[in-house]
């Protein structure tokens, strides 16, 4: 009953339909060969048939999600005249120079996404480090006060954000840090939600690997460094992308600490184009179909880690 | 492991009872004041909250009172409308991050000083007091506290008319001018509706009560009496859900979410009218550009012949924080720029912000010809109503009480509740959430 | 043998004793390691230790000390539970509380559902560009509200929206979306799911990569067919990670604000008004945070409960 590993070589394409990757654009694996006849043939048009209709839901689902989103794109080569007009423009226009030239002029924008990438940058760095440390010190070592600390990540997550931040900012001005990058980056970098993520990772790692190395007399860091964090690569693909949005679309806090023009991050500056009587959506348009652009870079980086995080092969490495 | 939790807990309450002790609460000394200064004496550095126009008229003028002021410097921000008051909520609640010098709108004034009286500068310790006669009497009765207190400087006010398209008027054959009560109005949106197909009205019914603030303060009432008693019951009030409610059942009301959806109801062509407050103007010159020489603007309609027919919609304030290491410097520049008529004029203007210091309507501003009116002078109808304008109380608990309000309205034009009955359940509502006394 | 049972003999082999229960094993005893253990622990804890005992014991403490206090004459004053007895009798609190439950049992699963299933085709090799369609469900999630609002706004206006003229050419009924109690529900959860089904999707994508290859082989052997696999193998394999996203979710449900503020602004007649949102209009717009800090306690303990029932059920762990 007992599975051995050679049985199928992590690496090898295999043809479960539903764990293992081929290449990028690459085609599907054929069905096995040799088994010709009626049986094998149907058996093949159902699964054609299977698969068309797969492609045609993942197209439906997609065109829904993106019509918001192109709606955005369009906009943003509109005046704010043209994006209300009845009925809506659904063809782009020619104004995404003149929006993006307002758009730095009222906001500084370049500087806006230079402070944005800065502090979701080094946010999701020093985040990663803290959450999957913190992660994997709760899935996989006991040790007096781990409840404790298990309680703690979930409690500064449960208490909703908008009543933490009147004591939070009085901390902060006691500090000194108003108007800071660390004042934005520190307070909310060993994220709940990242810890828990990497938590529940680690407790599918088998304990068996973990002591082997011990025996073998690795350290407690390299075992985590060399061993068990190559193992759970997708979740970090999926830490550092949940860490860089999360920091990325982070409104109040960043509204708060951040005081100056010269501090502001892309929704705080965007925001602050919403007053009572003006509005210049064709800036505000622009602004966010532009802030897409670095957050969908580093989704595109991380989301390849999907394909190469088989288990077993990262160990025997 | 199981008994960590309790420890925890007990932690938890021990830190609790200990920061409870330590919470003292800073209450600003009473200070010897200076208030005479001379101008090339007064030094400081003063940080300004405004948002959009008005902060954008505060950045002009700030050059001036500089070349007045060599020894103050002054440093304005233009942060989001919300943003300001997020920033200055949690400010004030955590007594520190403040500016000097803060923008507040009407309505909102009275939330902010009740929950902290001793926030703000009572500017009348400056001399703000004198000023009195020089503005707009309603406008005044916002910023001045029970013992003759000055809070804030009165900034712009919102004179509300009826804007309409004329061209869709002459095409439907409708005299403005014979538009004299909100039954006239009704009338005149049905053949519009008839003749144009386009809706006479655009109201945001699930999601904001402006129509029905500004109809209620045209008959001298609104959510709360001059004694703070909820009046939300009030035949003027009743009255103005059922004027409301009848022109959204002659389905001449176009119901449009937000300022967005105003907007694009207006550039559309959509809507016939938009009865609003005068820096609609701004609005319109800036953001629908190509409907120019389209608009008029007559006085609202009133609820029986002769009735009044003016009302204000929104106005803000300048106030100086408690908070400032300069306060006369701050209310210097308050003074410079709310009370001076050159000015404010200036602000109209450039910046459709109304006046409510009263000298500046003998600025030629006033009497200009505005291209995008067809040449007409309108800030001269608007002008003109100031004085009618009934004063109102908003109280501390405007905010909560709109919330109530909408949510009356929206039951009221979009579910059809009687609108007696309804007004009689949101003001047992306030009554509850506020504890204030229903008006008899 | 039944299928089930080497199934799960091959978990316990590949992955320990994680998936079924995470303490049922002690380390090996007679070593000296335990304590070393320990220390290694606090080790990689400690930077998060740290960090939030500098920035949140303090704020989480206050608030709780907030929660007790009302504000009299400009002052905050101690009036005991006064706030938490007001929660119940106060109607707008009941209101925003069914709201915020709803979506929690409504939406979240079918979220969570719509994410796994997205997950699983765009993991598999029998779809084509996957890359482009992950991008594509991922990209509401990084859109900025102000935006966002205003597009959701006009599709789902009632006479001039794309969503009611598309379904007008259809034939089908146009609802007044964003002006009934039930359609501005409905148009809220939608708009949620738009936005977060991507996400998770990404999450559950990183749990579905860490199953190993080994036991869809195994299983296949033993004539499993494809449900049967994703029903046996997939499902416990994730437990963690959908433990995880059903944790996220009901904390991020609980705590809802950012659609419903600027989508309806709680409306219409507070169809839409979630605990956050009262909570958000009593401490920043009515300036009563004793009363919003105790909204906050409420949910903490709601989220507490629901959380442990989730550790207990989906887990099948045991919360410290």
């Amino acid at each position: 009953m007992s599975v051995s590993s050679d049985r199928a070589e992590p690496d090898q394409p295999g043809r479960a339909e539903t764990s293992v990757e081929t290449p990028e654009g690459a085609p599907p694996p054929a069905p096995p060969p040799g088994d010709a006849g009626a049986a094998g043939r149907r058996a093949i048009l159902k699964r054609r048939v299977g698969q068309i209709a797969m492609h045609v839901l993942l197209v439906i689902g997609a065109l829904v999600t993106l019509v918001p989103f192109l709606w955005i794109v369009i906009a943003s080569t509109h005046p704010t005249s043209g994006i209300f007009s009845r009925p809506p423009n659904l063809l782009p226009g020619d104004f995404l120079v003149q929006n993006l030239v307002n758009l730095q002029a009222m906001t500084g924008f370049a500087r806006v996404v230079f402070n944005s990438v800065l502090i979701a940058g080094t946010f999701t760095i020093i985040g990663v480090v803290v959450c999957s440390m913190a992660g994997y010190g709760l899935a996989k070592h006991r040790f007096r006060g781990r409840g404790v600390m298990l309680g703690t990540v979930l409690l500064t997550i449960m208490v909703p954000y908008h009543v933490l931040t009147v004591p939070l900012f009085q901390l902060m001005s006691e500090i000194g840090w108003i108007n800071t990058y660390q004042a934005a980056i520190l307070p909310f970098v060993a994220n709940a939600f990242g810890i828990f993520l990497m938590r529940q990772s680690f407790l599918s790692f088998p304990d068996e690997l973990i002591e082997a190395a011990r025996v073998d007399g690795a350290g407690e860091l390299r075992i985590f460094y060399r061993i068990v964090l190559p193992a759970v690569r997708p979740s970090l693909a999926a830490l550092v992308i949940w860490l860089f949005i999360f920091q990325w679309n982070n409104f109040l806090w960043p509204l708060l600490v951040l005081t100056t023009r010269e501090m502001y991050t892309i929704p705080v500056a965007l925001s602050s184009l919403i007053g009572l009587s003006r509005i210049d959506y064709g800036a505000i348009m622009t602004g966010t179909a532009i802030a897409v652009i670095p957050v969908m870079i580093v989704f595109l980086f991380f989301q390849r880690q999907f394909i190469s995080g088989l288990l077993g092969g990262s160990v025997r490495g | 492991m199981h008994r960590t939790p309790i420890r925890w807990l007990v932690l938890l309450a021990s830190l609790a009872l200990l920061v409870a002790a330590c919470a003292e609460d800073d209450v600003a000394d009473d200070e010897e004041v200076a208030a005479d200064t001379p101008a090339d004496e007064l030094e400081g550095e003063l940080e300004v909250w405004g948002w959009n126009v008005a902060a954008g008229s505060l950045d002009d003028l700030s050059e001036e009172f500089e070349e007045e002021y060599p020894g103050v410097e002054v440093d304005v921000r233009d942060i989001g409308r919300l943003d300001v008051y997020d920033r200055l909520t949690v400010g004030l609640e955590a007594g520190e991050g403040l500016p000097d010098v803060v923008q507040l709108e009407t309505d909102r004034l009275a939330t902010f000083i009740n929950a902290h009286p001793d926030g703000f500068v009572d500017l009348a310790e400056y001399g703000a007091a004198e000023l009195e006669d020089d503005f707009d009497p309603a406008m005044w009765g916002e910023v001045e506290g029970p013992g003759g207190e000055v809070y804030a400087m009165p900034w712009d006010s919102g004179p509300a008319g009826v804007f309409y398209r004329t061209d869709y008027f002459e095409e439907a054959g409708v005299d403005a001018d014979a538009i004299e009560t909100w039954d006239d109005f009704a009338e005149a949106g049905e053949q519009i509706r008839d003749e144009v197909g386009v809706d006479m009205l655009s109201v945001d019914m699930p999601g904001d009560d402006a129509e029905f603030r500004m109809l209620t303060q045209q008959q001298g009432s609104f959510y709360f009496d001059e004694d703070g008693d909820i009046a939300v019951t009030s035949d003027e009030a009743v009255r103005t859900m059922e004027t409301l409610q009848d022109m959204a059942d002659r389905d001449i009301v176009s119901n449009d979410a937000d300022w967005d959806g105003l907007v694009s109801a207006t550039s559309g062509g959509d809507i016939a009218t938009v009865p609003f407050g005068v820096w609609w103007t701004g609005t319109l010159e800036e953001e629908v550009p190509d409907q120019s020489g389209d608009w008029g603007v007559f006085e609202l309609p009133a609820f029986e012949e002769g009735g009044n027919r003016a009302s204000n919609l929104g106005g803000s304030n300048l106030a100086v924080v408690a908070d400032t290491d300069y306060p006369e410097a701050a209310y210097r520049f308050a003074e410079f720029t709310m009370a001076d008529p050159e000015n404010q004029a200036f602000g109209l203007d450039e910046w459709g912000l109304f006046p409510g210091y009263l000298p500046s309507f003998d600025e030629p501003v006033f009497s200009e010809p505005r291209e995008y009116f067809g040449d007409e002078p309108i800030y001269e109808t608007f002008a003109e109503t100031v004085e009618d304008i009934p004063p109102v109380n908003y109280t501390e608990d405007f905010a909560e009480t709109q919330e109530i309000m909408i949510d009356a309205q929206s039951d009221i034009l979009l579910e059809g509740a009687d609108p007696a009955e309804r007004l009689e359940e949101a003001a047992e509502l306030i009554s509850n959430q506020t504890g204030r006394q229903i008006a008899e | 043998m039944t299928l089930a049972s080497s199934a799960r003999a091959v978990a316990g082999r590949v992955v320990g004793r994680s998936g079924e229960d995470p303490k049922g094993s002690s380390p090996p005893a007679g070593r000296p390691r335990r304590r070393l253990r320990g220390r290694a622990g606090w080790f990689f804890v400690a930077p998060a230790a740290i960090l939030f005992l500098t920035f949140f014991l303090y704020p989480i403490v206050a608030t709780f000390v907030m929660s007790l206090q009302t504000r009299e004459m400009g002052q905050m004053v101690f009036v005991g539970l006064d706030n938490y007895e007001r929660l119940l009798t106060d109607p707008v609190f009941h209101t925003a509380l069914f709201n915020t439950l709803l979506v929690l049992f409504v939406q979240v699963p079918i979220m969570l559902v719509l994410a796994l299933l997205l997950a699983v085709l765009l993991n598999s090799a029998l779809v084509k560009a996957r890359g482009g369609f992950r991008v594509i469900y991922f990209l509401p999630a990084v859109t900025s509200l102000v935006a966002y609002a205003i597009v959701f706004r006009i599709l789902l206006h009632t006479d001039a929206g794309l969503i009611n003229q598309f379904l007008g050419t259809l034939g089908l009924a146009e609802p007044d979306w964003l002006n009934r109690t039930w359609s501005s529900r409905v148009a809220l959860m939608a708009s949620i799911t738009w936005r977060w089904t991507g996400f998770n999707m990404v999450i559950m994508l990183a749990g579905l990569q860490a199953i190993s290859n080994d036991l869809y082989e195994a299983a296949k052997v033993d004539g499993a067919g494809p449900v049967d696999r994703f029903l046996r193998i997939t499902i416990p394999m994730m437990r963690p990670i959908l433990l995880f996203a059903a944790v996220l979710s009901t904390i991020g449900t609980l705590q809802l604000f950012d659609e419903p503020f600027i989508l309806t602004g709680g409306g219409p007649s507070n169809a839409t008004l979630t605990l956050v949102y009262y909570l958000y209009q009593q401490g920043f717009q009515s300036l009563n945070f004793g009363y919003a800090s105790a909204i906050a306690w409420f949910i903490v303990l709601l989220v507490a409960v629901l959380a442990f029932i989730q550790f207990k059920t989906i887990g099948r762990e045991d919360p410290t």
